[in-house]
């Protein structure tokens, strides 16, 4: 086969392949089930924006405050770190085990109003698109 | 449709008017299945494929720059979307009864002379590694413009001159394995690049 016979038989290839005559009203068929889904609501990453950066100034703010109370004579500070969460998770343990009314509601408000930074954009944008 | 219109018709189409998408599909339907079954050689799978395209350029419509024209924008969508689902689906498997073209106007016994070679033409360019099979495809679907292949490719028009000098020389050198000694020495290819 030579050159010129690979560039006609290439170049003629598919030349006469034409859409059937159902094919649009096909594809518009499916434009149409496609338009009528509600595009994905986008993260509001301008709106979380500030409660995160909240969020994270505050987990750095508690390690660095971890960190400081070892004092001067404290062994290195990653496993002062670990034995500070270690004793926080010990008194998470030991008031969940002693947990009454009082403590419950404390850590309700407390992971409640951690949430709002986050959720509140959410569900800003829903009520928006649904008025 | 002018050039104008589809302009008009995207517009349409961005400002809500989803009808205003049929005028798309009509123009550039013919294009697009021909691009898919130069890609699959099968044609119901090509209307699949070329569907699939305009569902994709449905929902990217919003992303054309206007930079370029539509229809280098509509090529390039169609030609990832074809690409990825050979990747997707494997490269299509031509037999011989995927002889007959749909152009010829030749009679059957020279179709049937000629049969075992297209045949064997378009194994052997299936067998390319693909980004040398997809500047092949697009060059040719183009009328051989290095440019448009280029555009419809996303990559430099060097890059598709250099794919297509080494291409052809992988495509000949693989119809001679398939076509044998009774083809005779092939002619040296003189490159477009």
């Amino acid at each position: 086969m030579k050159p010129d016979e690979i560039d006609r038989a290439l170049a003629r290839d598919a030349t006469g392949v034409r859409a059937s005559p159902d094919f649009a009203a096909a594809v518009m068929r499916a434009v149409r089930r496609e338009a009528r889904v509600p595009p994905p609501i986008p993260f509001p990453w301008t709106r979380a924006a500030p409660g995160i950066a909240a969020a994270l100034l505050i987990l750095v703010f508690a390690f660095t405050s971890l960190g400081s109370t070892s004092g001067a004579g404290a062994p290195p500070r990653a496993p002062a770190v670990l034995e500070h969460a270690a004793e926080i998770t010990a008194k998470i343990g030991n008031s969940v085990a002693s947990w009454d009314a009082r403590s419950a509601s404390i850590w309700t408000v407390v992971v409640a109003l951690s949430a709002v930074p986050v959720l509140a954009p959410l569900v800003l944008v829903r009520s928006e698109r649904g008025s | 449709m002018t050039v104008d219109d589809g302009v008009a018709a995207v517009d349409r189409v961005l400002r809500g008017d989803v009808a205003a998408f049929a005028q798309i599909v009509e123009r550039w339907q013919d294009p697009l299945v021909a691009l898919a079954y130069r890609f699959c050689h099968d044609r119901s799978r090509a209307e699949d494929m070329a569907q699939e395209a305009f569902l994709r350029a449905f929902r990217a419509l919003h992303q054309w720059r206007r930079e370029a024209a539509f229809s280098t924008w509509l090529f390039a969508v169609a030609t990832n979307v074809y690409r990825a689902e050979l990747r997707r689906q494997g490269a299509p498997l031509v037999s011989i009864d995927e002889i007959a073209d749909p152009a010829d106007t030749l009679d059957v016994a020279a179709e049937h002379e000629d049969s075992d070679r297209r045949a064997a033409l378009r194994r052997a360019l299936h067998a390319l590694p693909t980004k040398y099979r997809d500047a092949l495809v697009l060059f040719y679907f183009h009328d051989m413009d290095v440019e448009r292949a280029a555009a419809s490719l996303g990559v430099p028009s060097g890059t598709v001159k250099a794919r297509l000098s080494r291409g052809r020389e992988l495509l000949r050198r693989k119809l001679v394995t398939m076509l044998g000694s009774s083809e005779g020495p092939l002619e040296e290819v003189e490159g477009e690049a």
